[in-house]
């Protein structure tokens, strides 16, 4: 079954070759129920894939081995107990008190190969699932808003020690997927969408996948930005029709109520997702879709969210002051650099941050390899280059708007924050903004046609068994990392001969099944962007006479 | 094989894998588990040494360590939010009674775990041997003696030929109890005021925020002379000798043990055990500060009892005190202190 729809889908339109299966009469519910379940069927199938990558991510990832995860961990584990708000008395310097099982509090344990890339994973000592007796826990996220840590906390309410912690793991990545499928299904539905979708594959970096396959909300607010900028763009599309496109409706009402209630500065890329999505079709279209009634009642309801998300901002900043001081790693105060001098830094940093885009995993201390980072750099770049010649102008100019968001909003967030914690930008915080700036070059370009020449079909098959490979390499490189470590020799044999750490079902067994669905989503794409073409020939096997 | 079957295959390879995530079951006697304490941070660099070594002997525990204070760290272990704590003295009698109430009716105790010795540092790159008393270190921080060449410092220093140049008294403004010893030690010669945590703002020369700053403040500024631990100080400056009575001691490991020898053990409420160097008055290096660990005498389960147990007991045995004072600069209370320390230790149990 193909995961992409065939040509041209719109709207949840019939597929040609179901048209003789129901009555045609419009507006029938036999035709809305048709539409619906194309709808619904194109959007599981898509989050089914999505979700497939980044839960093979999670079991090929040793616990622990994202940046920050025990604070997350433990944080979820105790509001998922009811520990909404951090208790009186439970700030101290090194974080939040709360009360959770031992395994849970434990979890720092768990970090002897953190920042040491030669360590295999083995180091870990196991986590007893038995190790439940409830005692101190500490988080640093002990005042973040406690929305996604509720849902990916529930697992650990029925399961206990190691299972419980990849159980969380998969719902943080099913709900990446979700976010992330609504955003394909949006672009799906633009009356031109083969070059956003085109880009927004582009998006879907290894760091992408593998963010969204801890416990972290920065995956969360990845997706949910990309899938609000999509579904906006739909809107606004469709902004002279009586009824808004629901499905698009509901996802920017859903990926808004959740980014005010993800992290303090997600509301920054909601906002910029909004300014580059009216660039691209108008703030007249902005005036139309506010008059319609169903879209205000959208918007009342995602600001009753928006408004919970700002009390918990203000109920934070108005939380006593820890007991103590921050401890250096964490405070990084520095002292004697200006917030100008702050916000010059950053733009000097810009291009920096891109291998954090591609793909930096771990405690962000092991890079995918060069090649990766070159193939996928080279897309990023060609695809911004030829955005920059999109016609009509107001496109390109659109793409601008984008792409100096993500150069200027970090910024200027950082500059205000040097005095109070001094420099804590890490390239995985503009993620939101990268994927805003990729599906905008992707929504400049989409009046250019792709042709089906010999050429075309040749370079681009190219380009997606590339892309491919280069998601499987990267996989592979990171889950060699963790076996046996990166050592100043080339150890790939002593995965098979000596592995130091297995994941879950060993690693050969994750790899075949990431390859077949790196395999399933290349030849959905290429099936949707050439219809009819095969991805691979294989050729047919000959009887013999 | 079909997308939709392989991504039911992905689906029961994620139930698979999370079912089967789960360890083997462990020994019920493992000692594992995370610890919480909070307290002084003149401990930090001790505490470092003993969690690598404690975790090294017991993978499958971690520590987590917040030094906001020895008052909050007895406070954070009287209300339940630390399982122990690091604090600058003894355990009071109002402290015991406070802390029944978390840690059951035995309530807390403390032990000795660390001597920090404090010596005073200078920076005149061609002078040797320098000895001062308390009475002119006093004089050179109330602003009294302003010069190196002053007639006060050249007549203990005689034949060393002193420079013309500004003395610059460092000291930290953060409140510690290595302010309050050095303070003590200024106190039995020309000090006025009363020993504190913290310096008066009128006091001479130029503060820094914390101890840890004192040294760069130290090493970028000629002719400064400040209060600083020995393992901050290492080889990094020298030091001077000074008078604890018994004539002129320079600081090292030989005068800092003689100290420790002559030192004495005593008990406090909660049985807790006290040890005190020979101090100001007595033989060897008499200015140091002894350290303790304040942990409750029952704990929730046994588990965390024994967890408890193995991380007191290291930390007062002969792999954590080598530890600490190999990798942290610190010295250790005398074989006897250690002893009893270790004996109370091994009675934490978990409460009925």
């Amino acid at each position: 079954m193909s995961v992409l729809p065939q040509l041209n889908a719109k709207n949840g339109d019939l597929v040609p070759e179901r048209a003789d299966m129901i009555s045609i009469i419009p507006g029938t519910p036999a035709v809305q129920m048709q539409r619906t379940g194309a709808a619904t069927g194109r959007f599981f199938r898509i989050a089914g894939l999505l979700a497939s990558l980044m839960i093979l991510w999670s079991l090929a990832t040793p616990l622990m081995a994202f940046p920050d995860e025990p604070a997350h961990a433990i944080k979820a584990a105790a509001v998922s107990r009811g520990q909404i708000l951090p208790a009186p008395e439970t700030s101290f310097g090194h974080g939040v008190h709360v009360n959770v099982p031992s395994y849970f509090a434990n979890l720092y344990g768990q970090m002897c190969f953190a920042y040491r890339q030669d360590t295999s994973a083995k180091c870990a000592p196991p986590i007893q699932a038995d190790d439940n007796y409830l005692t101190i826990g500490v988080t640093t996220a002990g005042y973040y808003n406690p929305l996604f840590y509720w849902i990916v906390g529930l697992p650990s309410l029925v399961l206990s020690g190691a299972p419980a912690i990849f159980a969380m793991r998969i719902v943080s990545a099913l709900l990446s997927a979700a976010f992330y499928a609504a955003g394909f299904c949006a672009l799906l539905r633009l009356r031109k969408p083969k070059w956003p979708v085109v880009a927004a594959s582009v998006g879907m970096t290894p760091m992408v996948l593998f963010l969204a396959s801890g416990i972290n909300p920065n995956s969360l607010e990845v997706a949910a930005t990309m899938a609000a900028l999509c579904g906006m763009f739909v809107l606004l599309e469709n902004a002279r029709d009586q009824t808004p496109v629901k499905p698009a409706l509901l996802t920017v009402g859903i990926s808004t109520a959740v980014l005010a209630n993800t992290r303090n500065v997600s509301l920054a890329w909601l906002l910029v997702a909004l300014v580059v999505a009216v660039c691209f079709y108008g703030v007249g279209n902005l005036f139309l879709l506010f008059r319609n009634r169903t879209v205000l009642r959208t918007i009342l309801v995602a600001l009753v969210f928006v408004a919970v998300g700002l009390v918990w901002i203000v109920l934070a900043f108005l939380a006593p002051p820890s007991a103590g001081a921050p401890p250096e790693v964490i405070a990084r105060a520095t002292t004697g650099v200006r917030p100008d001098q702050a916000f010059l830094t950053m733009l000097d940093r810009s291009f920096d941050f891109v291998t954090q885009y591609i793909g930096v995993m771990g405690w962000l201390d092991v890079a995918v390899p060069q090649a990766v980072l070159l193939f996928w750099g080279m897309l990023v770049v060609l695809l911004g280059l030829m955005a920059c010649l999109a016609r009509p102008r107001r496109s390109a100019w659109a793409f601008w708007v984008a792409i100096i968001a993500l150069i200027f909003v970090p910024a200027l967030i950082q500059a205000g924050l040097i005095s109070s914690v001094g420099f804590i930008w890490q390239g995985r915080y503009n993620l939101p903004l990268f994927l805003v700036v990729v599906i905008a070059a992707g929504m400049a370009l989409r009046f250019r046609k792709i042709d089906c020449t010999r050429a075309t079909l040749s370079f681009s098959r190219l380009l997606v068994i590339a892309a491919a490979a280069a998601h499987i390499y990267a996989f592979m490189y990171i889950l060699r990392r963790y076996v046996v470590g990166i050592i100043h020799i080339g150890n790939w044999q002593s995965m098979i001969l000596a592995p130091g750490w297995q994941p879950v079902l060993g690693w050969p067994f994750l790899a075949l099944l990431y390859t077949a669905m790196v395999y399933v989503g290349a030849k959905a794409l290429f099936g949707y962007l050439f219809p009819g073409e095969k991805l691979l020939n294989f050729p047919a096997l000959r009887r013999r006479p | 094989m079909t997308f939709r079957g392989i991504r039911s295959a992905v689906a029961l390879t994620a139930v698979c894998a999370t079912l089967a995530a789960c360890s083997p079951p462990a020994s019920e006697s493992a000692v594992r588990g995370s610890l919480t304490a909070i307290g002084t941070g003149i401990q930090s660099p001790a505490i470092s040494a003993w969690k690598n070594g404690w975790v090294k002997d017991n993978p499958g525990t971690s520590l987590n360590f917040s030094p906001d204070g020895s008052a909050v760290g007895t406070d954070a272990l009287f209300r339940g939010q630390a399982h122990f704590a690091t604090v600058d003295a003894p355990l009071t009698a109002e402290e015991f009674a406070r802390s029944r109430e978390a840690c059951g009716p035995e309530g807390a105790f403390s032990v000795p775990v660390a001597v920090i010795a404090l010596g005073v540092a200078f920076n005149l790159p061609n002078v040797k041997n320098l000895k001062l008393t308390p009475s002119v270190l006093g004089s050179i921080y109330s602003g009294k003696i302003t010069s190196w060449d002053d007639q006060g410092i050249a007549d203990l220093n005689p034949g060393t030929e002193l420079p013309d140049q500004e003395i610059v008294p460092v000291r930290a403004e953060e409140s510690s109890v290595l302010t309050e010893n050095a303070q003590e030690y200024l106190a039995t010669g020309s000090w006025d005021a009363e020993p504190g945590m913290e310096w008066s703002p009128d006091t001479a020369g130029e503060s820094v925020s914390t101890y840890a700053d004192i040294a760069d403040k130290l090493d970028n500024t000629a002719g400064s002379i400040a209060f600083l631990e020995k393992s901050a100080i290492g080889s990094r400056f020298d030091t001077a000798l000074l008078d604890f009575g018994k004539g002129f001691v320079r600081m090292n490991d030989d005068t800092l043990n003689l100290s420790i020898g002559y030192g004495s053990v005593g008990s406090g409420p909660g049985d807790s055990v006290t040890f005190a160097t020979a101090g100001t008055g007595g033989d060897g290096y008499g200015l140091s500060v002894v350290t303790y660990q304040a942990f409750c005498s029952a704990y929730g389960n046994e588990s965390l009892a024994r967890l408890v147990r193995s991380w007191g007991k290291f930390v007062v045995g002969d792999g954590g005190q080598g530890n600490s004072t190999y990798f942290a600069g610190v010295a250790s209370p005398s074989k006897e202190a250690l002893a009893l320390a270790k004996e109370r230790i091994d009675e934490i149990e978990a409460a009925s």
